[in-house]
């Protein structure tokens, strides 16, 4: 139709501009038909003057020898006004005869104005001036015979010329009219033709349009062409589309109405306005089953009707929040047509159909959901308790990180912190862990198995000490994050115990094997002894070998003194226990040892006490006590060969409920790897010491559960700090 | 849309159509030529002898005249007289400020009116002067003087040189007291081109004439050279020249002999002296024409009083 729509403008244009074309055409056709004749009766009128000029000039010759003569400047003055008018009969086209008429016309005048010439300028005889006057006259005369030839001639070429462009303007006037008569019908006929050719389809498109408006969805339009044919195809394709979009509607409201009977919520379609808001106007199968109302019944009854009293109350206050636009979601309580109460959940929205406004609720049974939840508070409860409760060490973190969730008390009792310190660090923060990568390869062993079972870590507390734990972890999702939770347990005392009954072991052990030893040693021993005194009593050998007697004499004592140590502390006496003074006791002590620290020459030592008044007596063998402090004095002077400081410090600690005796000297400091095996058997720094003092020492202060270790002072210097214990009734261990 | 035709292509569309209608056939209407603007200051009237048929000397002069007016500031009309005296009459009564004379004709108004030779023309072939020559038909048998008794001779005006004072010289040369007696007829044609065409015609025995008009005839003719045979010839004398009355201003006087001495330097000055027949215009004084001085004193030619044929 486009195609057509421009064919026929095109058309029209085409008509009008060759009708303008022509008309334009004609009109100057016409004008230069009529340029033409006026030329052509200008060349009359030119060739008319010609003549006249010829004539006058032959008038001025006739006149010439008569008393009316003209004066030679008139004369000339016409020859060259007849030479102007012939010279004008040259300025146009001309056909090739006229051409040649007039160069031969020409060739004349040259001719004539030659003699005219003479005439004028010649003095002769009256014979030869006469002959002269005759013979131009006679060119003259020719000339004007020549002139009116050519006369005639434009006269018969003006007649034709009218005539021929009369007759040719009088043909493009009559095409004129007939092109004036015609454009009209022939542009009246093409817009019938192409008015027919839009009303006709038109037609048919409204007639389809109003079948298919009737509902007959199997009309379709056929035969038509072009822009028509492309919109009948579109409505057919239309009226196709509306078919196969109404089956899709019925199998889609087919499709809902099924998920509509079968869904296990109850579904309710509410009135929302007008009167009958809260009306049901439709359920389901669900809502019958659930409230135990045949279909039928719930259907004219009012939402209201299945609420508890209270819960109908905000029946309206309900409906109206919801056709606000807000989608109600809120658990309720509902009755049975039996009277039972049961909890459901709301999920309400409004919903508009055919312009009536409704509310689409789905109600939800949750008896069975409460019930579990529940069960699930009572499990959750127990597991708080039991959390909080646990004397292990409990925490909940998160897997990557290791940030704190939540720990139990323990957890805060053990590492020093608060919970505050702790709830959503990570343990990187605070460093709980000795060596991080405990941690990392706890982490992959969870990641890979979900659980890690006794694995032995080291922690730090917030003070600083190293705790030895043995640790469980189990993967978990918590709140949607993927947490550990663990369970750890404090080894550290265990392994502590475990330790020192090992080396008690060790030292039984040694001790009675030393103790069978010395047993053994001690009688061969004596005997030796007794026959090197006798020996040396009886002076049976010279000078020199009575000194190495001597020297013998005196190292197999010193082997005694080993033995009886050794028995001593392998199988010490067992304890007399009174009730002690601890600083009487110390006293008395310092003043033996200092007595035999001068005796040792000792000079240089300065004695400090700093005893607490009012300490309490503790249940004590005075005699071995006193064994401990002078070992331990001794041991504080030979460690200040050039002089010091003894300082003696008792202390009651009343929380620990027991006694502290600190002995510290001025001496050098000990090394950290002599400081732990300070207290064994054997052990010793001097060169004539037995190594036996300290280990006996820390066996007596064991015996009364006491405790002795050994620190270096901040500047220089050593501290034996003794804590014994107070005790109210009288037991050894032995 | 196609419809839619956008302005570019309406506004080409009514090109095309205005150039369809200019193309159309139609008389071409001729220009007229400009008129020459009329200058302030009075006219410059100059005489020109007849030479050769008045006409044509006229159309010779025209361009001239019109390359000189806007050159000087001033109109310039020629004065065209059928006979040499008539203009010397002119000249003398002041009618005309100047003119272009033959050699004879400027020695009589020299004489008589102490008129002011200014320049006169070079032709073509760098030649400024000419002669003035005697001739017969050849198959007129006329060999000498003696030839010529009882034949009518063609003059062309008693103020020239070649038409009149070298027959003058020749017969008084040959021992002729009295030409007129001697001869059978003489008249004066009034023109060299016309003494010539005499002599060719029949119209007369013996003709004298320039020889520059002779040579110019020839060109268009071939009968002058076929049919003539020159009996006598004159010495050269300077070609006809423009000479002003003695009193004319003298401003004017130099203006007008400067601008023709320079016409060749520029090309429509060119243009026009090509047209005129010439090369350039080239100085002329009273001295240039010491030969024609002296012909004339030959010929016993007085010329305080001789009848050059005026009427006044």
């Amino acid at each position: 139709m486009k195609k057509q729509i421009v064919l026929g403008l095109t058309a029209f244009t085409m008509i009008f501009f060759l009708g303008g074309i022509y008309i334009v055409f004609s009109i100057n056709k016409a004008t230069t038909m009529l340029d033409r004749l006026i030329l052509v009766h200008q060349v009359e009128i030119m060739r008319e003057r010609l003549l006249i000029e010829i004539r006058k000039v032959q008038a001025d010759l006739n006149l010439k020898n008569t008393r009316y003569a003209r004066t030679v400047d008139t004369f000339v003055n016409d020859v060259q006004q007849m030479d102007q008018a012939s010279r004008e009969c040259f300025s146009c086209h001309h056909s090739e005869d006229t051409a040649r008429r007039l160069q031969d016309m020409e060739q004349q005048i040259g001719l004539y104005k030659n003699a005219l010439s003479r005439v004028l300028t010649m003095r002769a005889n009256d014979v030869r001036l006469d002959q002269e006057d005759d013979n131009t006259y006679k060119v003259g005369e020719e000339l004007v015979g020549k002139v009116n030839a050519m006369i005639a001639i434009a006269t018969r070429s003006l007649d034709e010329e009218t005539r021929r462009s009369v007759g040719n303007i009088q043909d493009t006037r009559n095409l004129l009219y007939v092109f004036a008569t015609l454009s009209p019908v022939l542009g009246l006929c093409l817009a019938f033709i192409f008015i027919r050719g839009f009303t006709r389809p038109i037609r048919a498109l409204l007639e389809a349009t109003r079948k298919l408006k009737a509902g007959n969805l199997d009309h379709r339009i056929e035969d038509m062409r072009d822009e028509f044919g492309e919109l009948a195809g579109s409505f057919n394709a239309m009226a196709d589309a509306l078919t196969s979009q109404m089956k899709r509607v019925e199998e889609s409201e087919k499709r809902y109405r099924m998920l509509f009977e079968s869904a296990g919520d109850a579904i309710f379609l509410i009135e929302a306005e007008g009167g009958n808001a809260g009306r049901i106007a439709a359920a389901n199968r669900a809502a019958t089953v659930m409230h135990g109302y045949p279909v039928e019944e719930l259907m004219g009854m009012s939402i209201g009707d299945l609420d508890t009293p209270d819960a109908a109350r905000e029946m309206h206050d309900c409906i109206a929040t919801i056709l606000g636009g807000t989608c109600l979601s809120k658990e309720m309580t509902h009755v049975r047509k039996d009277g039972t109460v049961f909890p459901v959940e709301i999920n309400a929205c409004p919903l508009e159909l055919e312009g009536k406004k409704y509310v689409l609720a789905f109600d939800r049974d949750i008896t069975r959901r409460r019930e579990l939840e529940k069960a699930l508070r009572l499990s959750e409860q127990k597991f708080s308790k039991a959390f909080r409760a646990s004397p292990d060490w409990l925490t909940i973190s998160t897997l990557d990180e290791g940030r704190y969730i939540e720990v139990n008390d323990t957890f805060l009792r053990l590492s020093g912190y608060s919970r505050e310190e702790v709830i959503e660090r990570t343990s990187g923060e605070l460093g709980i862990w000795v060596d991080p990568k405990e941690r990392e390869e706890m982490v992959s062993v969870l990641k890979k198995d979900g659980a890690v079972w006794n694995k032995e870590v080291h922690f730090r507390t917030k003070a600083g000490n190293i705790l030895t734990m043995l640790r469980s972890s189990q993967a978990i999702d918590y709140g949607g994050m993927q947490c550990i939770i663990s369970v750890t347990h404090d080894i550290t005392e265990r392994n502590k115990t475990e330790m020192m009954l090992q080396r008690a072991e060790q030292l039984k052990a040694v001790a009675e094997i030393a103790v069978g030893l010395a047993h053994e040693i001690k009688n061969p021993l004596a005997g030796i002894k007794s026959s090197m005194e006798v020996l040396h009593a009886e002076g049976a050998c010279c000078e020199e070998g009575s000194e190495i007697l001597l020297k013998v004499i005196s190292e197999i004592r010193r082997i005694e003194m080993l033995l009886k140590d050794l028995l001593n502390f392998a199988r010490p006496p067992k304890p007399e226990l009174n009730m002690v003074d601890i600083n009487q006791l110390l006293d008395a002590t310092l003043e033996f040892s200092v007595d035999k620290v001068r005796m040792a020459s000792r000079p240089g030592i300065e004695v400090v006490r700093e005893f607490e008044d009012g300490m309490p007596a503790v249940i004590a063998d005075g005699m071995q006590m006193k064994q401990v402090f002078i070992n331990l004095f001794l041991n504080a002077v030979e460690a200040m060969p050039d002089g010091g400081t003894l300082k003696i410090k008792t202390s009651y600690e009343k929380a620990a409920s027991s006694v502290k005796i600190e002995v510290a000297d001025t001496g050098k400091s000990i090394d950290k790897a002599a400081l732990d095996k300070i207290f064994q058997p054997f052990f010793t720094t001097k060169a004539k010491g037995t190594g036996m003092g300290l280990a006996i020492s820390k066996r007596l202060i064991e015996d009364h559960g006491g405790t002795i270790t050994l620190d270096n002072l901040p500047v220089r210097g050593a501290v034996f700090t003794i804590r014994i214990p107070i005790r109210h009734s009288i037991e050894v261990k032995t | 849309m196609l419809i839619s035709i956008r302005f570019e292509t309406l506004c080409k569309l009514l090109t095309v159509f205005c150039l369809l209608l200019s193309a159309l056939p139609g008389c071409k209407k001729h220009e007229a030529l400009s008129p020459i603007t009329a200058l302030p200051g009075p006219e410059i009237v100059i005489g020109l002898i007849p030479e050769q048929n008045i006409f044509a000397q006229m159309d010779r002069y025209q361009l001239l005249s019109d390359y000189l007016s806007a050159r000087i500031g001033r109109p310039i009309r020629w004065q065209v007289e059928p006979h040499y005296g008539t203009i010397i009459d002119n000249f003398r009564s002041s009618e005309i400020d100047g003119a272009f004379w033959g050699s004879f004709s400027y020695l009589l108004v020299h004489a008589r009116t102490g008129a002011e030779i200014l320049v006169r023309a070079e032709d073509l072939n760098g030649i400024s002067t000419y002669r003035g020559l005697i001739f017969v038909r050849r198959d007129s048998g006329i060999k000498s003087i003696r030839d010529m008794k009882g034949k009518r001779f063609a003059f062309v005006d008693k103020a020239t040189f070649a038409g009149y004072l070298l027959p003058l010289a020749y017969f008084r040369k040959m021992g002729i007291e009295n030409y007129s007696a001697y001869l059978k007829e003489v008249y004066f044609t009034g023109t060299h081109s016309d003494a010539i065409y005499d002599v060719l015609s029949g119209k007369a025995d013996i003709g004298a004439a320039k020889n520059t008009v002779l040579q110019k005839i020839e060109t268009t003719d071939s009968r002058i050279k076929n049919e003539l045979i020159v009996l006598e010839r004159s010495p050269a004398v300077p070609e006809n020249g423009l000479a002003v009355r003695k009193d004319l201003d003298v401003t004017l006087k130099i203006k007008l002999k400067q601008v023709l001495l320079d016409m060749y330097k520029d090309p429509e000055g060119q243009n026009v002296l090509e047209q005129f027949g010439a090369r350039r215009f080239i100085e002329t004084t009273d001295e240039d024409y010491k030969a024609v001085y002296e012909y004339a004193r030959q010929v016993g030619i007085d010329l305080q009083t001789f009848d050059y044929g005026g009427k006044k």
